[in-house]
């Protein structure tokens, strides 16, 4: 008896651990995947715990400033990266300013920055998400960096006219710079050359019908591979509609900021998603995904097209890299061209410092020099310098160049069609208010039109609240 | 005489041990306060104020208006509380029917039981977002073991949509709640079933009461002081509980899986309004200290009335 019981709850427990000792699911020749993909705006794939703070003591007598720099790359190689910067620039600044390096996780960076400012605590200077600067300028806590872009004028610097395409514009609120982009992170989508070549398809697509045909052909082609993966299930999910919005000449507000959510180009992206889904084209959990279970399924070869940032997790599954590549940007059927979005990460600098002069100083440095957060510290983005992004480093990274050269020169800003970012991008995207107009569309919801609705309405309820 | 002399001098030391008592106690009393107390209250506080972070020099005094709005005019407030009552209520009664099963289990005297009842704790101990990505890779459609196996076994013919479809999601949810909490449910149950004295059963067993018999009259009654208060803490944490459903879903899809814990995170960190989001975690403290009080009552009346 006592043993049936032990074996009962041996059998139990079993079960019960079932959870707790999972490996995941896939096969015994599939590789587990690198750490998860971006999941907001920025983080980069290895962008998840912190590195070693720098820990100098400041010089006597000499100006003291504060920068939270965010783990943009591999926690092993990034922050050496950062603090080398740093060092260089207490060794060669004639101001004698010092800057402490605090390392931030992306982990909470939200919740960890709004406490920091609301509590009178901000660094002095910081990067971050690329809705952070507008966000914080609202509250009057932004210091103007315009005088930087003044100072390059003035000395005939390069750099202002080097960094994308109305990439000062867009961080321009209320007449002050709030930020300026040091770096690219921008989407696109990967696809697998072996799979296009199975299934006959000579060049990838380039406007949705053909995206369409092509998703036809490898479903037929490959029964077992899911043509198109993106992760539904988090904020990839937004960011993978937003994508195939600006491809239809739309986003989420109109040219003046006004919520535009119901017209008819946005209503034909749902569509396209429901097509997709209807289908078979992706796959029906997709809902579910988080940005890492997409790259889990492309990396295991389960999946044929994977939207997401650069692919650097490839560099672990060489056999599926080398037959990998960047899709060419597509067009909408109401699209008057090709486009993809790209975020504009920015370095900024805050009101609370009591050393405005000296924050400045170190971002003109920090855009200057920031090459070695590539070069050495394995940073996942693409620079916002093109004289960097033309570096030789970048030439010999495939998927960094495609994007570069695909990509880059084709895309516009998350906040298309609007100008310049608003306060409330921060709350839609946060809220993720046109990720769940696409998962309702994904989980079989057919009525566009309503679908379309409550994100226009939870859109324009959060640019009203901002604009109280 | 001897005895009126040993009196106050009892007393005396009674007092003073009273005070040596009271006097250790206050470090922790203050630090409960620091860490529980003020935060609470601050609260409540911040409940009474229009106090949007991106407007904080705006802040002002609304009173009771907050709560008036949420009461009132809230759709999503009363979806959200919907389901956070029935993801709060099956996660407990569904975890202390598996406590229960597994506490009845290892009372008895079997081998190994020490290692057993180590084992259980696992999912009680593992980081909540360990858990979760198991869980995530465990349900995957495409690549999860779960429905890798039925499919394999010819059990289902495609996969089942666990965390993708809005009424699998909130059941799903539900399950991976139950199974990070009912190891506390089963330890203190197993505490319940240990101080149950074995005399009752055997008397029982001797007047002919089966199994089924002395765990009626006997177990869970006995049980009924342990069960009240493992049950009502499990539901005040799983009410409150914020990790299990955000870590799987974010409460999606679609909303479907939303609960007033993530209701209330939004409120005060997305859309930055600290004032409402206040409001909102004051209503779930009132919401639980009424139902807290209810179930004590009803409870306690029970016990008189038998």
């Amino acid at each position: 008896m006592k043993k049936r019981f032990a074996t009962l709850l041996a059998v139990l427990l079993a079960a019960a651990q079932l959870g707790a000792c999972a490996g995941g699911g896939s096969s015994a020749s599939t590789p587990d995947p690198a750490p998860a993909a971006p999941e907001s705006s920025n983080p980069s794939p290895a962008a998840d715990s912190p590195a070693p703070e720098e820990s100098q003591a400041a010089p006597a007598g000499a100006t003291k400033i504060t920068h939270w720099e965010m783990v943009n790359g591999p926690a092993a190689t990034y922050g050496d990266a950062a603090a080398s910067i740093v060092d260089r620039f207490n060794a060669e600044n004639d101001q004698n300013i010092f800057v402490e390096l605090q390392m931030t996780p992306w982990d909470n960076f939200y919740q960890t920055f709004l406490t920091a400012i609301t509590s009178g605590a901000a660094p002095d200077t910081s990067t971050g998400a690329s809705g952070q600067p507008i966000q914080y300028a609202v509250m009057g806590e932004i210091l103007d960096l315009q005088p930087i872009v003044d100072q390059w004028n003035a000395e005939g610097s390069s750099v202002p006219s080097e960094l994308p395409p109305g990439g000062l514009q867009t961080m321009t609120y209320d007449g002050i710079l709030t930020g300026i982009p040091w770096a690219i992170d921008p989407r696109g989508f990967v696809y697998r050359t072996d799979y296009f070549e199975q299934a006959g398809i000579a060049n990838p697509p380039t406007t949705w019908d053909e995206f369409l045909d092509c998703c036809a052909k490898l479903k037929a082609a490959l029964p077992d591979v899911v043509p198109f993966v993106f992760g539904g299930g988090d904020q990839m999910g937004g960011q993978t509609i937003l994508n195939f919005l600006v491809q239809n000449d739309t986003g989420l507000t109109d040219e003046n900021t006004q919520a535009d959510f119901t017209n008819s180009r946005v209503i034909e992206t749902l569509e396209l998603f429901g097509k997709l889904y209807d289908n078979g084209y992706i796959s029906e959990g997709t809902a579910s995904y988080k940005g890492s279970d997409a790259e889990k399924m492309y990396y295991s070869g389960t999946a044929a097209i994977w939207f997401n940032g650069p692919p650097a997790g490839l560099k672990d599954y060489p056999d599926v890299e080398k037959v990998s590549a960047i899709m060419p940007v597509m067009k909408g059927p109401s699209g008057s061209s090709a486009r993809n979005y790209i975020w504009m990460n920015s370095i900024m600098a805050y009101t609370q410092t009591e050393s405005p002069d000296a924050c400045r100083s170190f971002i003109k440095f920090w855009i200057e020099n920031e090459l070695p957060l590539w070069t050495e510290g394995g940073c996942s983005q693409v620079p916002s310098v093109s004289s960097n992004s033309s570096n030789e480093y970048f030439q010999n990274i495939w998927y960094q160049k495609q994007f570069a050269e695909l990509i880059i020169p084709n895309s516009v800003p998350t906040c298309y069609p609007a100008p310049a970012a608003y306060p409330a991008f921060s709350q839609i995207e946060g809220e993720d208010y046109y990720g769940k107009a696409l998962q309702a569309v994904i989980t079989g919801n057919r009525d566009y039109a309503a679908i379309a609705q409550t994100a226009h309405d939870q859109i324009a309820k959060a640019l009203a609240d901002y604009a109280e | 005489m001897a005895m009126s002399s040993s009196k106050p001098a009892r007393k005396g030391k009674k007092l003073k041990n009273n005070r040596l008592g009271y006097a250790m106690l206050v470090p922790a009393t203050l630090l409960i306060s620091l860490i529980s107390l003020y935060p609470l209250l601050n609260g409540i506080y911040l409940s009474m104020f229009d106090y949007n972070l991106m407007r904080p020099k705006k802040r002002r005094f609304v009173g009771a208006g907050n709560f008036i709005e949420i009461l009132t005019k809230d759709s999503e407030f009363y979806s959200t509380l919907a389901y956070s009552f029935i993801y709060a209520f099956f996660v407990v009664l569904i975890s202390y029917i598996m406590g229960l099963c597994f506490a009845l289990l290892l009372n008895r005297e079997i081998k190994g039981r020490g290692i057993f009842r180590m084992l259980i704790l696992i999912p009680w101990v593992i980081p909540s977002v360990v858990a979760a990505t198991n869980w995530m890779w465990l349900l995957n459609d495409q690549l999860g073991f779960i429905n890798r196996t039925l499919t394999g076994m010819g059990l289902i013919g495609k996969p089942i949509l666990f965390l993708a479809e809005a009424t699998t999601a909130r059941v799903t949810v539900i399950f991976t709640g139950a199974w990070k909490s009912f190891p506390f449910m089963m330890i203190t149950l197993l505490a319940g079933l240990q101080g149950i004295s074995k005399d009752l059963y055997e008397s029982a067993q001797m007047d002919g009461a089966g199994f089924f018999r002395s765990f009626y009259y006997i177990t869970m009654p006995m049980l009924k002081p342990v069960t009240t208060i493992s049950t009502v803490l499990m539901f005040i944490w799983t009410f409150n509980n914020f990790e299990n459903i955000y870590l799987l879903t974010r409460g999606g899809p679609v909303d479907a899986t939303f609960v007033l814990p993530i209701l209330s995170y939004y409120t005060a960190f997305l859309r930055s309004n600290i004032g409402y989001a206040s409001a909102i975690a004051s209503i779930m403290l009132v919401v639980l200290m009424i139902l807290a009080m209810l179930y004590m009552k009803l409870l306690k009346n029970r016990e008189t009335y038998s």
